[in-house]
């Protein structure tokens, strides 16, 4: 039994490998990558938030329907000279964009209330919110 | 001298553990003392209506938070592109760029405290509130608190864009 230095051994490995059957690699490589690269999106989907509001998963059916449906992207001019009517216009767009915000969810208090989350206790014949 | 360096970093280390661990354990001591035993009775008995209706808060707070985003984005490129046309006319208006500023920072905040509002109801929706009642009605205290700061948020985006319109339209009676 003779000494084979680490080295060589290595070597020889390699040589076997690299000369080895293509397709086992190919295919171990491809598997690897594809989980490496699934593992990478999911951690970015689930780590900056996107995961939160994404409104595409089953269940959100009807907060679907709810969210504005997005317009397409307006450009607006930003080198024309400033002028009473285009103060008027700049103004006119964004009242509407005022209007349109009033009309979502606000955050105010009282939405997570005991009552709200079926907290409510009962005391006796009356019902108290602690 | 080694020895004596490592006995005082061990010990200070030691110190510091037991300071966390003692704090932590009295807010979680605290929070429980708050929740009378009626609550604790009713969280056991409602756990999953109370989980099911959080669940729907949070699906109507999502659509508020992206309708309220996307609006936010909109105004805010278009706040911007009149603020560059008053630049590209060498009009000085600090102001208009001020708030512009300020608006920026508020949505930012806007999105960044709505994260943590919704980790918090997601906490709780992990929560066994029927084995773990006071923890449970801790989170919703702290979910609570975040949804405060929420819309706190959004009266100061609103505030602020009421502020830019009033700058604009000052600039708009001059001219």
């Amino acid at each position: 039994m003779s000494f084979t230095p680490p080295f060589t051994r290595v070597r020889r490995f390699t040589y076997k490998f690299m000369h080895g059957p293509k397709l086992p690699i190919a295919l171990t490589g491809a598997i690897f990558l594809s989980l490496c690269l699934t593992a990478v999106s999911v951690s970015w989907y689930s780590l900056d938030g996107s995961s939160k509001l994404d409104l595409s998963r089953p269940g959100y059916e009807q907060e679907r329907t709810e969210v504005r449906t997005s317009d397409t992207q307006k450009t607006y001019d930003s080198t024309s000279p400033i002028t009473k009517k285009s103060v008027g216009d700049f103004l006119q767009e964004y009242d509407g964009r005022v209007q349109e915000l009033s009309g979502y969810g606000n955050f105010g208090e009282g939405a997570l209330d005991d009552s709200d989350i079926q907290l409510k206790v009962q005391t006796g014949g009356n019902s108290e919110t602690q | 001298m080694i020895t004596r360096f490592k006995t005082r970093v061990t010990t200070g280390l030691l110190a510091a553990c037991v300071a966390v661990f003692g704090s932590a354990t009295v807010v979680i001591a605290q929070s429980s003392s708050d929740v009378s035993a009626d609550l604790i009775e009713t969280i056991r008995a409602r756990c999953s209506n109370s989980q099911f209706a959080l669940q729907q808060i949070e699906k109507r707070d999502a659509v508020s938070r992206i309708n309220r985003g996307r609006s936010y984005d909109q105004m805010l490129r278009q706040v911007s592109a009149f603020n560059s046309r008053f630049t590209y006319n060498k009009i000085n208006e600090p102001k208009l760029v001020e708030i512009t500023s300020s608006l920026q920072k508020g949505v930012d905040e806007f999105r960044a405290s709505y994260d943590h509002y919704d980790t918090d109801i997601s906490d709780a929706l992990k929560v066994n509130c029927r084995d773990k009642p006071a923890e449970y009605y801790a989170v919703i205290v702290r979910a609570r608190e975040d949804r405060n700061t929420v819309g706190q948020q959004v009266q100061k985006i609103e505030q602020l864009m009421q502020d830019y319109r009033a700058a604009v339209a000052a600039y708009g009676e001059a001219i």
